[in-house]
């Protein structure tokens, strides 16, 4: 049998290769993968796309319907709204707006939450069971709710919205990554490397982040589809994004009243999120299912 | 666990069947009542101490009557409680001859032992008049009454007999009888004010109200409903109506979804917007009111760069109010030049017209000193009001419009009593809002919305006092011809209209939406919604 | 056990300590006066604002300050509300019978779908009918609340009148609140046609449910079937299964109880859920409840209210959390064996 290679050692694929490539065998998760990609990179060049303004007022074209029904036009693609604005360009703002924030919200969030619940799940003693009641204290109040208060205090807005919203994901990082590191604090490897004399923080960044990642990955996903439905909810009751701002839920509240007249106002927006959450959803449950087949 | 899971089964099959199961009986309950849809909570339920439009539509054409009514044809003055009443030749003494078979409420928190008599009148009116009256601190103020200047005008009221009073007037006025049959003019309850007196509990007289009108209070859940049973001895034509319940919904889609699910008789309100589908909805027509009402855009002159003449004008011309035309109101409004309609005798036509120039608007920002532009804010109601079908939606127009200019704009929307509270701190910097006409004298447009008594009583949305304003309202009120009058007003508007403490934007039709089967809905104007007549069948 | 209770026992006082103290803390956040924003009380003059001042403690030491507050709070003195200027422990006592029938009635629903699906599914795993629910509950759970409450409406009420849209009962019929509950009060009230009000009030539920129940259902799906998975790769089962049980007897005996065992703790994360949705469905549906009243209050600013909100019903969640810790304890003797382990 002839043997093409010259060398005669095989390049094997590392656990997060082999991990990639059964995430990509899986076709609803490439998929979703593939929508996911697209949202983000709607999210980040929603400006240059959008063949409008997002508050451009055509006056001339007011609610026109999608431009593949018969009065629909062209120049507008998923028709305008009663103000004349594009609907298409607002939906890709708002994909920025929505989406886009809700990643980076979720992001930082992470970032603070798994730090503080790293140093939570290193800590034992009285400190860290104070730190447990404070954080099921937090986690009992309804995150909606507690973001509703948030912007009470703070005054309405994206910007108080997304204060809200960041503070209220901060404790289920912290939650989720402390109860993580103290499984894994009790496994047989861990004690080995401590055996071994490493340190704390050795032993945190080496041995039990690795092992930790699917947990904080796939609360990664659950938190950006959290942010969504908070920074649009409120958007919706009217206590986050302005009014006429490309907010998801703030054209969906705005559009009610024209349900009857131009309910494609009323269902893009809908629609849109639908799609943009159901795609977050599979994705974090395609990783979830790679990385457990990893670590099996 | 299984048998809970049955039992939860069951309870679901029996709830199914309960649903489906039986027919759904017309009963008298559902077949004499009628629900109103209404846009908003009232504040209290005595018109006398408001004037928002919802605490009046509320209460004063339900629970209340008046002196005199207006015929809403042909617009004269007939008798209500007062059944006739005669005047001395220079209209200075009125004497008024009460109606002996008028009894009041009878309800769980009062019962009355006598019919109406003098008595009431004057604690009616003495209420708003007399700073002694008992009653007089139970309300902030009485703003209608001393925006009108009412009682000043009264130098007494004077009890002959037991069904007959007489008024004196400090001078002849030409309006006062047209006033007393405004909603504001309610006679409410001298017994149950003395009840309540003794009881030491006063502040229940506005919240659990006793009258003699067609409908007497049973129950108000605030952000819920209001429910008014019929009062039994009416001494008019008895209501067809047992029952009558306002459902608050605030939101204009859900009301309109109402009224589709037939789960309102009467709407208030639909926006401009969804007129086209009501008119085309089988089993659903539309009742108008004219236009005798302005939205304008009231800036707080207080408060700098809005105390500039100039910087207001500025705005006013960087606004597209074609746009508005078309996209608030669908066409159901008149453009509005003056705070006053086109309608009234005192309008003028002369005056000249801020037209849509962003140009010359920027102009006069740099005239005023202002280079990059300024951040304001721009408060609107989040409900409908006759004037202005969606505020918010305004806001947003104006929003754009003003960004062309360089000026930054945040919408701030408010629930109606929490907007109307904190205007009258005047902390806003600007504000969409307007003005229903109570009647057809055009002072009813001026005096109200801009004067300095307005101001001091935080309903001048503008802060605006200017005494050549004011003294040009007082001759005209004082001239003794028409002529006179007229010139005096038409100066007034031009004031407005360089000062501009407010710009005026249209004067819009308004509307209620009812299922066919309701009848004789009153819905006029000049006049709060009465149900008075009212027939379901 | 009694070292359990102890501890749980712990764990609840001094989450509502902690609860107790954010919410005081909101009455100095909150912009505005602290003296009105605790009392709620608007048009005070000079004496009276001085009178009140001296009550609350405001010039005394936040400590002092927070023991009145509790003090008040355990006397349900929650203040005035700031738009009626009544007290709002009325306010509240009227709707959160509202909001408790509404949820419960959707956590009904909830279970009812919930448990025999995931069961299926769990059961059946990587088998179609696993796919598809699962499917089913993935694309459920990514419909947000508020827009399939609006095509509900627009469906079942506005196109097809089937069902009313708002509130819990035809305005026009009027049954006397004894006891908060609506079917409990039809029941006692003294009325005429009462079902027809029954059926009246059944068709107003129908929709609030159904969109209350999809997040909780989708959720309850995804806990069970995991659970049954687990319960089925364990050695019982295969020995059950060799000793020649039935797959029905099977399933009832084993699979099921020792599946909701490990989840009920998990319950409290539905509860929580159940309550967010509870807030939104109610704004949609005009239901009456806690949700309805908070959103008003907000815009409405009506600071007293918004605290006694969060004070109620982060009070109650906790309630719930712990009272579901002690159930699981009693039903698992595992989970107490672990806690003496500790």
């Amino acid at each position: 049998m002839q043997n093409n290679q010259i060398y005669k050692e095989v390049q094997y694929p590392g656990p997060y290769q082999i991990a990639w490539s059964r995430f990509k065998s899986d076709h609803i998760s490439w998929v979703s993968f593939c929508l996911v990609a697209t949202f983000i990179f709607v999210a980040v060049f929603a400006p240059v796309i959008a063949p409008y303004s997002p508050y451009a007022q055509h006056n001339e074209n007011i609610l026109h319907p999608p431009s593949w029904q018969t009065a629909g036009n062209v120049y507008f693609l998923l028709g305008t709204d009663d103000l004349g604005r594009d609907v298409f360009s607002r939906l890709l703002h708002g994909t920025q707006v929505t989406f886009g924030i809700s990643l980076i919200v979720a992001l930082v969030a992470m970032l603070v939450g798994c730090a503080l619940g790293a140093m939570a799940g290193m800590s034992r003693g009285l400190r860290a069971s104070f730190f447990n009641h404070l954080l099921d204290t937090i986690l009992s109040i309804p995150s909606l709710l507690l973001a509703i208060i948030i912007v009470a205090i703070l005054g309405p807005g994206l910007e108080n919205t997304i204060w809200a919203v960041f503070s209220v994901l901060i404790p289920q990082f912290v939650h989720r990554t402390r109860i993580a590191i103290k499984i894994e604090l009790e496994k047989e490897y861990v004690t080995a490397a401590r055996l071994d004399g490493a340190s704390d923080f050795h032993i945190l960044t080496n041995t039990i982040l690795p092992n930790i990642i699917e947990t904080i990955i796939l609360q990664y996903s659950l938190a950006v589809s959290a942010a969504m439905l908070d920074i649009a909810a409120l958007g919706f009751l009217g206590l986050g994004a302005q009014h006429g701002s490309p907010e998801w839920g703030a054209m969906l509240a705005d559009s009610i009243d024209l349900i009857y007249r131009a309910s494609w106002l009323a269902t893009l927006p809908g629609i849109t999120m639908f799609i943009c959450l159901l795609s977050v959803h599979t994705m974090g449950h395609g990783i979830r299912n790679t990385l457990k087949q990893r670590s099996e | 666990m299984i048998d809970i899971k049955l039992l939860n089964l069951f309870i679901m099959v029996l709830t199914c069947f309960i649903t489906l199961g039986c027919e759904q009986k017309s009963n008298d309950t559902l077949k004499s009542g009628l629900i109103y849809c209404s846009e908003g909570s009232p504040e209290n339920f005595n018109p006398q101490t408001t004037t928002s439009s919802i605490t009046i539509d509320a209460s004063g054409r339900q629970i209340y009557d008046r002196l005199l009514e207006l015929n809403p044809i042909t617009h004269e003055i007939v008798p209500s409680l007062a059944k006739n009443w005669t005047s001395n030749p220079e209209g200075t003494v009125y004497n008024f001859f009460l109606r002996d078979d008028v009894s009041f409420h009878n309800t769980q928190y009062f019962t009355p032992n006598r019919n109406l008599n003098s008595d009431d009148i004057i604690f009616s009116f003495n209420r708003w008049r007399v700073k002694s009256h008992p009653f007089h601190d139970v309300a902030d103020s009485y703003p209608y009454m001393q925006t009108q200047q009412l009682n000043l005008l009264i130098e007494d009221i004077i009890r002959i007999s037991d069904h007959q009073i007489q008024i004196r007037l400090v001078q002849p006025s030409n309006s006062f009888i047209e006033q007393l049959a405004t909603d504001y003019m309610v006679i409410l309850s001298a017994e149950y004010g003395a009840q309540l007196s003794l009881k030491e509990e006063k502040q229940l007289i506005d919240t659990q109200p006793v009258g003699t009108g067609p409908f007497k209070f049973q129950e108000y859940i605030k952000d819920q409903y209001i429910r008014f049973k019929v009062h039994e001895n009416y001494w008019g034509d008895k209501p067809k109506l047992s029952q009558l319940v306002y459902d608050i919904t605030p939101q204009s889609s859900t009301r309109l979804a109402k009224l589709l699910s037939a789960e309102c008789d009467v709407i208030s309100y639909p926006t401009a917007s969804e007129m086209l589908i009501l008119q085309d909805k089988d089993g659903i027509n539309v009742q108008s009111k004219t236009p005798e009402n302005t939205s304008y855009w009231a800036f707080n002159t207080l408060k700098p760069p809005f105390d500039q003449k100039i910087v207001r004008q500025a705005l006013a011309l960087a606004i597209d109010k074609q746009q508005i035309y078309k996209t608030i109101y669908y066409g159901t409004a008149f453009p509005a030049d003056s705070l006053l309609p086109p309608s009234s005798w005192a309008y003028n036509n002369k005056l000249t017209q801020y037209e849509y120039d962003p140009v010359k608007a920027k102009e006069l920002l740099i005239q005023a000193g202002i280079k990059s532009g300024f951040e304001m804010e721009i408060w609107a109601p989040n409900i409908e009001r006759a004037y202005n079908p969606n505020a918010i939606k305004m806001a947003e127009v104006i929003k754009a419009n003003l960004a062309l200019v360089g000026i930054s704009v945040t919408i701030i929307d408010f629930e109606w009593t929490a907007l109307r509270k904190k205007l009258s701190m005047n902390e806003h910097d600007s504000v969409l809002f307007g003005w229903n006409a109570d009647m057809s004298d055009p002072d009813n447009y001026l005096r109200p919305v801009l004067s300095c008594s307005a101001a001091i009583i935080g309903i001048n949305r503008a802060a605006w006092c200017e005494p050549k304003f004011d003294e040009l309202l007082v001759n005209a009120e004082l001239s003794d011809s028409l002529e006179k009058r007229k010139a005096y007003l038409i100066q007034a508007q031009e004031v407005l209209n360089t000062e501009l403490p407010l710009f005026p934007i249209a004067h819009s039709l308004s509307f209620i939406a009812k299922q066919d089967n309701i009848h004789n809905v009153r819905f006029e104007a000049f006049s709060a919604i009465s149900f008075k007549y009212a027939e379901k069948n | 056990m009694f070292v359990y209770l102890i501890r749980r026992l712990n764990l609840l006082i001094t989450t509502l300590f902690l609860i107790s103290l954010f919410s005081f803390s909101l009455g100095h956040f909150f912009p505005g006066d602290p003296v009105i924003n605790f009392s709620g009380q608007q048009s005070l003059d000079y004496d009276e604002y001085e009178a009140l001042s001296q009550t609350l403690g405001m010039n005394q030491s936040y400590f002092e300050q927070y023991i009145i507050y509790l003090r008040r709070i355990l006397d349900g003195d929650l203040g005035l509300s700031f738009s009626t200027q009544t007290p709002l422990i009325d306010d509240v006592i009227r709707v959160m019978p509202a909001s408790i029938e509404l949820s419960f009635y959707a956590l009904l629903l909830t279970l009812v779908l919930g448990l025999p699906l995931g069961l299926w599914a769990g059961i059946k795993q990587h088998k179609l009918v696993d796919k598809i629910i699962f499917t089913l509950a993935t694309m459920a759970n990514s419909v947000p609340i508020f827009w399939s409450g609006l095509i509900f409406i627009l469906i079942f009420s506005l196109n097809n009148q089937i069902f009313p849209m708002s509130g819990r009962l035809n305005l026009l019929y009027e049954v006397p609140s004894q006891t908060g509950f609506l079917l409990m009060d039809i029941f006692l009230a003294d009325m005429p046609n009462k079902l027809a009000v029954y059926q009246d009030a059944l068709t107003h539920l129908v929709l609030p449910t159904l969109t209350l129940a999809i997040l909780p259902t989708t959720l309850l799906i995804g806990m069970m079937r995991s659970s049954v998975v687990n319960v089925m790769r364990s050695p019982y089962i295969k020995a059950a299964l060799t000793k020649g049980l039935s797959t029905r007897e099977l399933i009832s005996r084993h699979v099921f109880r020792n599946a909701i065992v490990p989840i009920i703790p998990q319950f409290s994360l539905l509860f929580n859920i159940l309550m967010t949705s509870t807030m939104i469905t109610e704004i949609i549906f005009s239901w009456p409840g806690i949700g309805h009243w908070l959103i008003e209050a907000i815009y409405q600013r009506d600071y007293p209210a918004i605290q006694a909100t969060l004070l109620l019903v982060a009070s109650i969640m906790i309630m719930i959390t712990v009272v579901l810790d002690i159930l699981h304890m009693l039903v698992n003797p595992l989970a107490r064996q672990t806690l003496h382990a500790k």
